[in-house]
């Protein structure tokens, strides 16, 4: 009996190792281990031997029961998997594919430096004012210290509505509508938004933005101007390098224009900055007398310093764009690769 | 403003000619005068050389050639060349072999036609100078000075004197008294401490009583000053205006006339005056100085008509006009070849009539009485004018000026103090100051304390306050050594009143929250053309609600957006014709109406999505483009479901939007799919589909395209709730389907008829199914949800409360329970 267990045990482990299908292993299971498999058989034959026998043949026998089992289930979950795998590979994502586009969409450049500037002036201290785009004239001129027939006037290339309405060619007016509205000092506050002129070439657009400052308080004096726009272009461009230089705007007196040393060649000279090694990036001043007047600011020890800057120029010096048109296309293929440097990198590294 | 550098030394002490050119953009710079550019003469043509033409045979093989021998001294060179414009003898910058030109030029041996030919002789364009094109440049016709023979085969730029360095710089319009040499040597005098050359002055002029055929008749402001000088002396053929000056008045982009009216040019660049000249015998009459009349006419020395809009300052005689004064000459009293006698005018003219009548027109003589001119300087100029005259062509004559008027301002002067400035401006101390104003030709008188009265120089008109002084200081002391106030620091990054920040902020999230549902945001110029679009937004703007623009770029798109859509719209047919036609856009901006003569602004939310049924067109894959339910264009579906995020992302998260058919919609949308959007009963937009007929879809059949609206003033302040958030229910929910047969288009207000009526434990209910049967009957199957946030729920309550309801409900619909 101990030899036929043997070749049973043998037979077995040859047909599990020939199954092709589950019914196989269906098969094989009622032929060793059905009502009259040949295990079953088996132990209907313990009957006939003596105890001493019945004992060590009786644990062959569950052995080999157990292994008929185990072998079965195991082969079962072997052959289930390899089922899985083969039906898998017929439709199965092949991963290292290239990766389809997810439908993300996209900030604009532009109003993400706006979004960066706001943020940063917020932090600052600086309340953001609006005022109108379709503007009064006195607003846009008068009240900024540009009376009727001013030469400044003629610089503006003004979009005239209906006189005395105006596209508003700066932000400036901001200044007076958040000076007459709120009057509690200090006044700190920023007005980005759209301004107009009617100009349209390869470097201006009819429409583009500004971002403008005011900060009035008592005794406000050069040296604030300096500090604070230092202490904002290192914000944005981590650098120290700026430099003030004289210049004209009827609205703040004294006047500055603000230059940075070039982010591109760091002041060498490049094509960018036309080899000066500086790149012109905002205007500032004092705020002119005349203009806190007709804010109704009346204190005469209370001064103020203001501050504007173009939001293209910094968006295309950000973005690395080099011609402004770009920016109003709208291309999709453009707006696309702009929206991966929403993080505003320091942008002087890969300079 | 151009200005020759070897020019401007000749006013200045002489250690200022050794500052290098590249060091002087710096000091312009920190006093405010901006370096345009730097353009340095015959830099870099020291192959170009002196040389004389010492015979010229015609081209054996061309008409229109000739083959020179040119003489540099030490050798001859033979040249073929096409001008004319010389003769044999005459003497020639000539370009040797090698050279390399301005314009990019590389001078080689070759054979022009079988002649041989080793070099070239230049015109002035070719050598990067001047305008003249015309022919090659002759010295000797040019009247270049020196003798030329003793410096034949030397580069011509060291031979003749003429290396320079040509320095543009761009003036604000505050600083008119810089447009002349003397300008901006007293401004680099002042910074850099040098002494001041400055020309001769006139003695106390005597003025003579007008003749009886000159006379004045308009206002003292608008001409306080006008002199009038007669020249006995007839004019001769012999006078020549010499080379010197004629090249420093082409350096500054003038060109030669006459010599009587190159020295006024030359005095006006070199004073600042601007000097006009008559020709006398073209007056007929008396020459009167009074204001224009409209449509009065006359050719400008330019030969342009002019007609006049009146109010203008002119001159003129008895027939004509003769000039429009500070502006333009006319033709009728030019000054030409056979002019014998003439009067030389040096006036004052009120800057803003200046401006008003030099519209359109510009002059040298306009650009600086528009921008103010000292009004003190004319007497200096007619002097200054007879002293070139003198010295020139040797016209002797006492100054014999008739003053038809003769009025100077008194000076401006402004009371403040040294504290004041040094509010303004800290670093300098008062002595400091008092050298500054002083070198700058300000006058001080100290009052008490540190009191100063500042009498203003007569040709800054832009000084009236301390601020304009601080400027001054400022600019001579330095802008760089300016002290940066350390405690900035301290006073800023401190928040203020943060009125506009958060909308601002909540405006950004608007567009974050776009941008991850896929869309786009874009930023237009943003100008329509009305007649594209007057049609299309009629249901909200009519035709006179427009704002327009009266002086447009262009004609057609001269009307601001009164509805945003239009704009991406547009965009959305600039991609489809670039093959991108699959695309989800936004943009936000201002809006613009007209209501009554008054402007409106208002914010807008413009949303475009456009979706191609042909499967091959899309580039463009989401989960949000499958249909959903078996609902036709579930693009609008999913658009409203965008804005409803949108109206939560502004704090609006108890409110549902709900869509109203809009029954007399726009042209331009799809009749059945046109909807207005509403929240609270508040009107906040449309959402439409574009007409699959209107004109521009139909040339893209497979597109499909939706647009939506918002307006964002009305959202920015949302209703606030202030109930304490409830911990969500730890019992189970029980929910009952409710169908019932609806009207198409009415789920919106049968959903506000449930909220009315909803008891108070069902927490949610929604649409789970719509079904339209083939008579085309519409039924909707929604679930509601109840739950008590203390214990579990009985099926017992439960249904009384819907019984309850649905008795509410079937007044209205046709009910059936699921
Ligand atoms: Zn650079």
């Amino acid at each position: 009996m101990l030899q036929e267990i043997g070749t049973i045990q043998t037979s077995f482990d040859t047909d599990l190792k020939s199954i092709s299908s589950v019914q196989d292993l269906e098969g094989i299971k009622s032929k060793y281990l059905g009502k009259t498999g040949l295990i079953p058989q088996l132990y209907k034959q313990l009957g006939r031997l003596s105890p001493e026998e019945k004992k060590e043949i009786g644990s062959k026998l569950n052995d080999l029961r157990h292994k008929a089992q185990t072998g079965l289930s195991e082969a079962l979950i072997a052959f289930e998997e390899k089922i899985f795998l083969e039906k898998s590979r017929k439709n199965m994502v092949d991963m290292t594919l290239p990766l389809p586009k997810a439908a993300y969409g996209g900030r604009h450049p532009i109003t993400q430096t706006m979004e960066y500037l706001i943020e940063l002036l917020a932090q600052m201290g600086f309340d953001v004012g609006e005022g109108p785009e379709l503007e009064h004239e006195d607003f846009n001129f008068t009240y900024l210290n540009i009376p009727e027939h001013h030469p400044a006037r003629d610089d503006h290339d003004t979009f005239y509505i209906q006189k005395p309405w105006l596209l508003r060619t700066h932000t400036s007016p901001v200044q007076i509508h958040y000076m007459k509205k709120y009057t509690e000092l200090p006044i700190q506050m920023i007005a980005p938004g759209r301004v107009y002129r009617a100009d349209d070439d390869a470097t201006h657009s009819p429409m583009f933005h500004q971002i403008e400052g005011l900060w009035v308080d008592k005794g406000i004096h050069f040296g604030h101007l300096k500090a604070m726009i230092k202490a904002f272009l290192q914000e944005i461009f981590e650098m120290d390098q700026v430099r003030f230089r004289p210049s004209f705007f009827p609205f703040t007196e004294p006047s500055a224009e603000v230059d940075i040393g070039c982010v591109f060649c760091n002041g060498r000279g490049c094509r960018v900055c036309k080899q000066t090694g500086w790149l012109e990036v905002m205007g500032s001043g004092l705020v002119h007398p005349k203009v806190l007047q007709y804010g109704g600011v009346e204190d005469p020890a209370v001064s103020g310093l203001a501050f504007g800057l173009g939001v293209e120029r910094l968006t295309m010096l950000l973005f690395r764009i080099p011609d402004m048109r770009m920016l109003f296309d709208n291309d999709p293929r453009v707006l696309t690769k702009a929206a991966r440097h929403r993080h505003f990198p320091h942008i002087r590294e890969d300079a | 403003m151009k200005l020759s550098r070897n020019i401007l030394n000749t006013y200045l002490e002489e250690s200022f000619s050794k500052i290098p050119s590249q060091d002087l953009i710096e000091i312009l710079d920190q006093l405010g005068l901006a370096v345009a550019s730097v353009t340095p003469l015959f830099d870099g043509l020291e192959q170009v050389v002196v040389a004389q033409v010492s015979s010229i045979d015609q081209h054996p093989n061309a008409d229109r050639l000739r083959v020179c021998q040119v003489s540099t001294g030490d050798a001859t060179h033979q040249i073929v060349c096409g001008a004319t414009n010389f003769e044999s003898g005459d003497f020639v910058p000539l370009s040797l072999v090698g050279a390399l030109l301005p314009n990019g030029l590389k001078i080689e041996a070759s054979k022009i036609r079988g002649e041989s030919s080793s070099g070239m002789i230049c015109s002035q364009t070719e050598l990067g100078v001047g305008t003249d094109a015309k022919g090659i440049w002759n010295f000797s016709i040019d009247n270049v000075q020196g003798d030329l023979l003793s410096v034949i085969g030397q580069p011509i730029g060291s031979a003749l004197g003429l290396k320079d360095d040509i320095i543009e710089i761009e003036l604000t319009p505050n600083r008119g008294d810089c447009l002349s040499y003397l300008g901006v040597a007293r401004e680099l005098s002042a910074k850099l401490g040098l002494s001041l050359h400055t020309p001769i002055e006139c003695q106390d002029s005597k003025f003579e009583k007008p003749l009886k055929n000159m006379a004045i008749s308009i206002s003292e402001e608008l001409v306080p000053t006008f002199l009038l000088q007669v020249l006995e002396t007839p004019c001769s053929p012999d006078w020549q205006t010499p080379f010197w000056m004629r090249w420093a008045l082409q350096s500054h982009g003038i060109s030669s006339i006459h010599p009587l009216v190159d020295v006024g040019n030359w005095v006006m660049l070199e004073c600042g005056q601007p000097i006009h000249v008559y020709d006398v015998q073209k007056i007929a009459g008396t020459l009167t100085v009074r204001e224009g009349k409209a449509g009065e006419t006359g050719q400008t020395l330019m030969g342009e008509p002019l007609e006049l809009k009146g109010g203008e300052i002119v001159i003129a005689d008895d027939q004509k006009l003769l000039c429009v004064g500070g502006v333009i000459g006319m033709q009728a009293a030019e000054v030409d070849a056979q002019t014998h006698q003439v009067w030389i005018e040096a006036a004052h003219f009120e800057p803003v009539a200046i401006r008003k009548a030099s519209k359109g027109i510009v002059t040298e003589s306009a650009y600086r009485f528009a921008r103010g001119v000292d009004p003190t300087s004319p007497d200096r100029a007619l002097a200054r004018y007879f002293y070139y005259l003198k010295s020139l062509f040797g016209v002797e004559e006492t100054a014999h000026v008739t003053a038809l008027r003769h009025a100077h301002p008194e000076p401006a002067v402004v009371e403040t103090s040294y504290g004041a400035i040094g509010n303004l401006v800290r670093g300098p101390e008062s002595s400091e100051m008092q050298k500054i104003l002083t070198d700058l030709q300000f006058g001080l008188e100290a009052g008490e304390g540190d009191a100063i009265r500042v009498q203003v120089p007569p040709y800054r008109f832009d000084v009236a306050y301390s601020a304009d002084l601080a400027e001054e200081v400022a600019r001579s002391y330095g802008y760089d050594r300016i002290l940066d106030e350390q405690t900035v620091q301290s006073r800023i990054f401190q928040p203020t009143h943060w009125r506009g920040v958060s909308t601002h902020k909540r405006k950004f999230r608007l567009a974050d929250r776009l941008v991850s549902l896929g869309y786009q945001e874009n930023v237009h110029v943003g100008f329509l053309d009305q007649s594209e679009w007057r049609d299309a937004l009629v249901p909200w703007i009519s035709e006179n609600m427009w704002a327009e623009l009266s002086n447009p770029l262009n004609k057609k798109r001269r009307f601001m957006p009164p509805m945003l859509f239009p704009l991406v719209f547009e965009r959305f047919c600039w991609l489809r014709d670039r093959q991108m036609p699959v695309v989800k856009l936004f943009e936000t901006g201002k809006v613009f109406r007209k209501d009554n003569d008054q402007y409106q602004e208002e914010s807008h939310l413009a949303m475009l999505v456009s979706k191609s049924n042909h499967r091959t067109e899309s580039h463009f894959e989401h989960p949000v483009w499958e249909d959903s339910g078996g609902i036709e264009n579930s693009d609008a579906l999913w658009m409203g479901a965008h804005i409803q995020g949108l109206v939560e992302e502004l704090g609006w998260v108890q409110s549902q939007i709900s869509l109203k058919l809009i029954e007399q919609g726009s042209p331009f949308f799809h009749p059945l799919q046109s909807y207005e959007i509403l929240l609270e009963e508040m009107t906040i937009g449309f959402l439409a589909q574009v007409h699959p007929n209107h004109g521009t879809m139909r040339k893209a059949k497979r597109l499909s395209c939706f647009v939506a609206e918002l307006f964002l003033d009305p959202l920015m302040t949302p209703k606030s709730d202030l109930s304490v958030l409830q911990a969500p229910s730890t019992f189970p929910s029980v929910t009952r389907d409710v169908s019932l047969v609806i009207n198409e288009g009415s789920y919106g207000a049968l959903m506000a008829e449930v909220d009315r009526i909803l008891p108070e434990s069902c927490v949610s209910h929604q649409l789970v199914d719509r079904f339209v049967d083939e008579s085309g009957q519409v039924s909707v199957t929604f679930r509601m949800t109840y739950e008590d946030g203390a214990r579990s729920l009985s099926d017992e309550e439960v249904n009384q409360w819907q019984e309850h309801f649905r008795v509410l409900l079937k007044g209205q619909y046709p009910l059936e329970y699921k």
